[in-house]
């Protein structure tokens, strides 16, 4: 297993639910305090990137391998971002600054 | 999902409704189980780590030499199990730092020793069932041998499991807009049932594919018919063709002369390899009738280290000649049984992997408790408390939940308690262990009965107590604190001090959140702890 590839597969996870979360209305005002923004654009991207994190999976393992590391992945990142958002949302403020730079 | 508003005319239920009473009753019937289930199906992922902790002889350096079957097993067994029918040899691997040797005794039934690699002597019996031998047998039958009736609850289980999967699925109300959202400000009955989605929703592809894979595994005994049919009930005929089994009775006469095992193992291993364009390794060894002029040879590939597909490839050899018998890999659908067995067995070696199956594991262990947690808060609220059928639920719950987690720490601390050779009223040490899990878990469902609500806290103390009692004795008994195995590179052990200790953390915790006075608070949220939204 190739250390670098394992570890873009978990950050970009993170990165992908982070923006799916920052996607709905609820946890973007949690986070910035602001009226939702870019919500379009933060959707595709937690897509797109939950699906790099997949293509991270399948070419440091074998398929078969993949197939069990992606979904359980996505549920670490899940669970990490329903964390950030309850005890320490501010953690999530640097992203949403990437999107919208005047949401602070 | 707010049931308050469900309407009790008998008029026709809509989905969402029916699928809100099936959900509820069926979660009712079968959470005690499932969690059981769940939580010793956690804890089996790192089931030989747990051996290791609980057979402190077992602690051994892990090493790269060779062990060959003819050098150091085939003497061994012909000192200990010379009138044995069968054989069994494992060599060592990652997780096993010694060779199994297993063997049915004529007398006293199925043996097993651990042989150490670097003298190649035979440790003494382990004196414990521990993580292999307790844990994960209990996670799909209970061990409730009696007409395996252990299996067919686990299999009732797992269907329901899915059941509850697919109408909890249809019953939550914002799937999407609630997939983050865990408010523990608000009052008690909501943040369970953040808790309880949350749970269930992160780790949805696995609770569905394990109990699909564990009905699966046991295809056999849930769906006899599907051997019966094809075969013609002849299930030796099954065998042979599913998993490639070869048999053939022994004649009572001495062989002339023994083949090597060790060319056997090399043959199968180049063949595999050959095959397959991987370094494959054979890793269980079976000898048919030693001794016998008809004795044969079965070297298998049960569980290969660097891929999910379990036991795809077995080749059976003549014990006298060493001639191929019976050469057998698996076709593309027996392919896809076995990587849906291997990644319910999950005894590859990938650490990653490994540490995630136990964060999905307990994640379904939080949704079965959350899940029976809300029902008993929903319910305290409206209903009267006192009524059997609560009060029932209620001890049912907590002796599920709270009581198997303290039962399994009375389990590891009477294993480093009881001494060596311990016995007791006709049970050898490792009975005592077992009665230990037992007598404690029926403790723990009385002690709930008549305690109440009030057992929670108490329960989640004793499994602190138990947790810390557990590091201290290992520390104890036998000198590997986690320092000290961590640098003599005993991780296993080492980690299984870590988990208890972040177990009783966890519990403390539990014990302030779970006091009475936060149980029977007000079902209102508090207008001044609520965020805007």
């Amino acid at each position: 297993m190739s250390a670098l590839l394992f570890t873009c597969a978990v950050l970009a996870a993170l990165a992908g639910c982070a923006c799916l979360a920052l996607s709905q209305e609820r946890h973007w005002k949690a986070v910035t305090g602001t009226a939702p923004h870019a919500r379009r654009p933060l959707r595709i991207a937690g897509w797109a990137l939950l699906t790099a994190s997949l293509a991270c999976c399948i070419l440091c393992e074998r398929a078969s391998f993949a197939a069990l590391l992606w979904p359980l992945l996505v549920m670490l990142a899940a669970l990490a971002t329903a964390a950030v958002l309850t005890w320490r949302p501010g953690l999530l403020h640097p992203l949403a600054r990437l999107v919208a730079p005047k949401a602070s | 999902m707010d049931r308050s508003s469900a309407p009790l005319t008998p008029a026709p239920l809509s989905l969402r409704q029916s699928m809100t009473v099936l959900h509820t009753w069926a979660g009712v019937a079968v959470s005690a189980i499932l969690f059981a289930m769940f939580w010793m199906g956690t804890l089996s992922v790192f089931d030989r780590e747990i051996d290791r902790w609980m057979i402190p002889q077992t602690r051994l350096e892990a090493s790269d030499a060779p062990v060959s079957f003819d050098g150091h097993a085939l003497p061994a067994f012909r000192a200990a199990a010379p009138d044995a029918s069968m054989w069994y040899w494992q060599p060592p691997r990652e997780r096993q730092p010694f060779g199994t040797l297993g063997w049915n005794d004529p007398v006293q039934g199925w043996q097993t020793r651990h042989l150490d690699p670097a003298t190649g002597t035979l440790l003494p019996p382990p004196e414990s069932l521990a993580g292999t031998g307790f844990i994960f047998p209990f996670h799909f039958s209970f061990h409730a041998t009696w007409m395996d009736i252990g299996y067919w609850i686990a299999g009732f289980a797992a269907m329901a499991m899915l059941v509850l999967i697919v109408s909890g699925l249809i019953i939550h109300r914002k799937l999407f807009a609630e997939f983050f959202v865990f408010r523990p400000q608000k009052h008690a009955r909501r943040s369970t049932l953040d808790l309880h989605n949350m749970t269930s929703l992160v780790a949805l592809p696995f609770h569905v594919i394990l109990p699909l894979s564990g009905l699966y595994i046991f295809f056999g005994i849930y769906l006899p018919w599907s051997a019966a049919v094809p075969f013609g009930g002849d299930a030796e005929a099954m065998d042979a063709a599913v998993y490639g089994s070869f048999n053939r009775p022994a004649l009572s006469s001495p062989a002339p002369a023994q083949a090597s095992i060790d060319a056997m193992i090399a043959d199968a291993e180049a063949r595999w390899s050959a095959r397959h364009g991987i370094a494959a390794r054979a890793d269980v060894v079976m000898v048919q009738h030693p001794g016998d002029a008809a004795g044969f040879v079965t070297v298998r590939r049960v569980f290969p280290s660097r891929q999910v597909t379990m036991d795809a490839d077995v080749i059976t050899y003549d014990l006298a000649s060493g001639a191929v018998l019976k050469d057998w890999s698996a076709g593309p659908v027996r392919r896809a049984h076995g990587w849906l067995s291997g990644l319910h067995f999950i005894q590859f070696d990938h650490w990653p992997l490994r540490w995630l199956y136990f964060l999905a594991g307990l994640s379904g262990c939080a949704m079965i408790a959350t899940g029976l947690l809300f029902w008993l808060r929903a319910r305290e609220g409206r209903h009267t408390p006192g009524s059997a059928r609560f009060r029932t639920m209620e001890a049912l719950t907590i002796g599920g939940v709270t009581g198997i987690i303290a039962a399994t720490g009375a389990f590891l601390v009477a294993n480093r308690l009881l001494p060596e050779g311990a016995a007791l009223w006709g049970e050898s040490r490792a009975g005592l262990e077992v009665w230990a899990f037992w007598l404690v878990w029926l403790a723990t469902f009385l002690h709930a009965a008549v305690r109440r609500a009030a057992a929670w806290a108490e329960q989640c103390a004793a499994i602190a107590l138990l947790a810390m009692a557990a590091v201290l004795l290992n520390a104890a008994t036998t000198g590997d604190h986690v320092l000290a195995a961590a640098t003599r590179g005993q991780w296993a052990v080492a980690g299984m001090d870590l988990m208890l200790l972040a177990a009783a953390g966890v519990a403390g915790w539990a014990m302030l959140r779970l006091r009475p006075a936060r149980v029977a608070e007000a079902p209102l949220p508090d207008p001044a702890l609520a965020p805007a939204e």
